[in-house]
């Protein structure tokens, strides 16, 4: 007979064994990929041929060039607005969500919310680019209210852009919002109301504070995927909003690969910079604010 | 809560699905729409580019390579994350915390630089354009999510059960398999679905890796988007929605909404990984 205590106690190498088929499949094509990506930025490379030698080149250029700097301000620029519309709307679309007690309407507003991610991001950006035109939908409602005289620009704009990303990134605040909110135990707000509190008070010095972790959670998924978002930005800004994804595509239809490579280097910086800054956030001012309650 | 307040609130969500709505449903108007162009209110109705997209073999194409590669990624992310997710859950070994990092690596590098990188690779390996190729890479690409929804179900698959099981005499592999598998169904047909549905919808990294001669469907659309206004797109798009629809309410009988929103919203977030004492 065998004891219980058999199982895993110590080191179990068989475990590489499991872990083989993906290991591989990481390992031969996403490793080897990034890898051959970053030999490919040093390659010395003209008119759609590699000649011999390696040099720096491709990065002075890049970091040299007030177009790349303008590119990358843009890039963040877009982040930026994008993450702050987003948590001013899906902070309290998350609450609302949250307050909803008859099931059909939460049921629904989930539905609104998550519906849309399976859907292709081409068909909402088509949607949008709809939407959006100088005959579109949203500017011939506001013509014929007579709100503007004349069509507001949007489509092939940094607005239209921005726009469209706050539609797709939405959920992507929302749902880490609502899962904090559903943790949190009502018995703290009749607590405070018992100690004297109003509600609002009740909302700034209790739910925000032991919610803000789901908010900084939210905004670090938005920002990441809104610097890194292709499709969007290059189907509604007409090529008149660039953003560092956009032009990695168009140096590759340019022939330009070593500064592609260069450039993909950048937004996978600027990426990780982002979920850096939000990992120190969420390590020091969010996790003392959850202590100071 | 007030009455007043809750209205607010009421008002609000309503608003907000209405926003989420909004470009879903002008697409599939303008699919109905007689004129070639997106002007609001369409001058009138007909089926002309349902037609128009019925002749369109090129879309049709795309569409079997959007589904053979999709069904094959899925089937290997399955496999290869069940396995990862037995690995990094139930065994102990040095290097745990880093093999982990690297299996949702893919999560965190910007689809666009993992695109570019995997161009350079099969342009190197002189297999560019190849669909074997864009298995793989979606493979990877979808990988973080089978790996962080099956592992969050085996932490909750008690092991003595199949402990139980190879006492009665149960080689270890099939107790997992009669014991274990059973409880896990119901993640691995979520992780099935939404594997399938972001290697299916996925155009950011793979328009660097499919030729313009033979595009995914997304790419097919990207590329048919940037070229024509028409509302054939639109047509396609309805049929995609409708669909999607299908699905989703396929998945609301087995899941319930709840559990479909908890299982989108733990997709989207790095996972911690189950270690023991070393993670």
């Amino acid at each position: 007979m065998r004891a219980p205590a058999r199982r895993p106690a110590g080191w179990r190498p068989d475990g590489y064994l499991f872990l083989l088929p993906a290991l591989s499949v990481l390992v031969l094509f996403f490793l080897a990929a990034m890898a051959v990506l970053l030999s490919f930025s040093f390659e010395r490379f003209v008119g759609g041929r590699f000649l011999p030698g390696t040099t720096t080149g491709n990065f002075t250029t890049f970091l040299g060039g007030h177009y790349y700097w303008s590119v990358i301000a843009t890039t963040v620029k877009l982040g930026t607005v994008t993450t702050f519309l987003c948590a001013l709307i899906g902070y309290p679309t998350a609450y609302a969500l949250n307050a909803m007690r008859r099931p059909l309407v939460r049921n629904l507003g989930y539905f609104a919310l998550f519906a849309p991610l399976l859907t292709s991001v081409i068909v909402r950006s088509y949607g949008w680019s709809l939407l959006l035109g100088d005959h579109g939908f949203i500017n011939q409602i506001l013509l014929s209210l007579h709100v503007v005289r004349t069509p507001v620009p949007m489509l092939y704009e940094f607005s239209g852009v921005v726009i469209a990303l706050v539609h797709i990134l939405l959920p992507f605040m929302v749902f880490p919002v609502v899962s904090v909110l559903g943790q949190l135990d009502p018995a703290l707000k009749l607590a405070s109301a018992d100690l004297g509190a109003n509600r609002l008070q009740t909302f700034f010095r209790v739910t925000l504070p032991l919610t803000v972790q789901g908010l900084v959670v939210g905004c670090e998924l938005v920002f990441a995927l809104s610097i890194s978002a292709f499709a969007t930005p290059s189907l509604l800004g007409g090529g008149r909003v660039q953003v560092l994804p956009a032009l990695i595509y168009n140096e590759v239809g340019g022939l330009n690969w070593p500064l592609a490579a260069v450039e993909s280097y950048a937004l996978l910086v600027l990426a990780l910079a982002v979920i850096g800054i939000f990992t120190l956030l969420l390590r020091g001012p969010v996790a003392r604010s959850r202590g100071a309650t | 809560m007030t009455s007043s307040g809750h209205r607010i609130l009421g008002l609000l969500l309503g608003a907000v699905a209405a926003f989420m709505l909004a470009p879903i449903a002008i697409v599939i108007v303008n699919s109905f729409n007689s004129v070639p162009y997106g002007a609001w209110p369409p001058p009138g109705y007909s089926l002309r580019w349902y037609v128009n997209l019925s002749q369109q073999t090129d879309f049709g194409d795309a569409a079997v390579r959007s589904l053979v590669v999709g069904a094959v990624a899925t089937a290997l992310a399955l496999v290869a994350g069940t396995l990862a997710s037995l690995a990094l859950v139930r065994f102990r070994f040095p290097g745990k915390a880093a093999i982990n990092g690297l299996l949702l690596a893919p999560m965190v590098v910007p689809k666009v630089a993992i695109g570019m990188a995997a161009f350079t690779l099969f342009v190197r390996l002189h297999v560019y354009g190849t669909l074997w190729t864009l298995m793989i890479a979606h493979t990877a690409l979808i990988l973080p999510f089978a790996v962080t929804i099956i592992s969050g179900a085996l932490l909750r698959v008690r092991p003595e059960l199949e402990q139980a099981a190879q006492d009665l005499g149960a080689s270890p592999a099939r107790a997992f398999l009669t014991v274990a598998l059973p409880q896990l169904r119901r993640a691995l047909v979520a992780a099935a679905v939404l594997s399938f549905v972001v290697s299916f919808d996925e155009v950011d990294a793979s328009i660097f890796m499919v030729s313009h001669a033979d595009p995914t469907l997304p790419v097919a659309m990207y590329n048919y988007m940037q070229k024509y206004q028409d509302p054939t797109l639109a047509a396609l798009s309805t049929i995609l929605v409708a669909a999607t629809l299908l699905l989703a309410v396929l998945l609301l009988r087995s899941f319930g909404i709840s559990g479909l929103s908890e299982m989108v919203g733990r997709a989207q977030r790095q996972p911690v990984i189950p270690g023991e004492a070393d993670a």
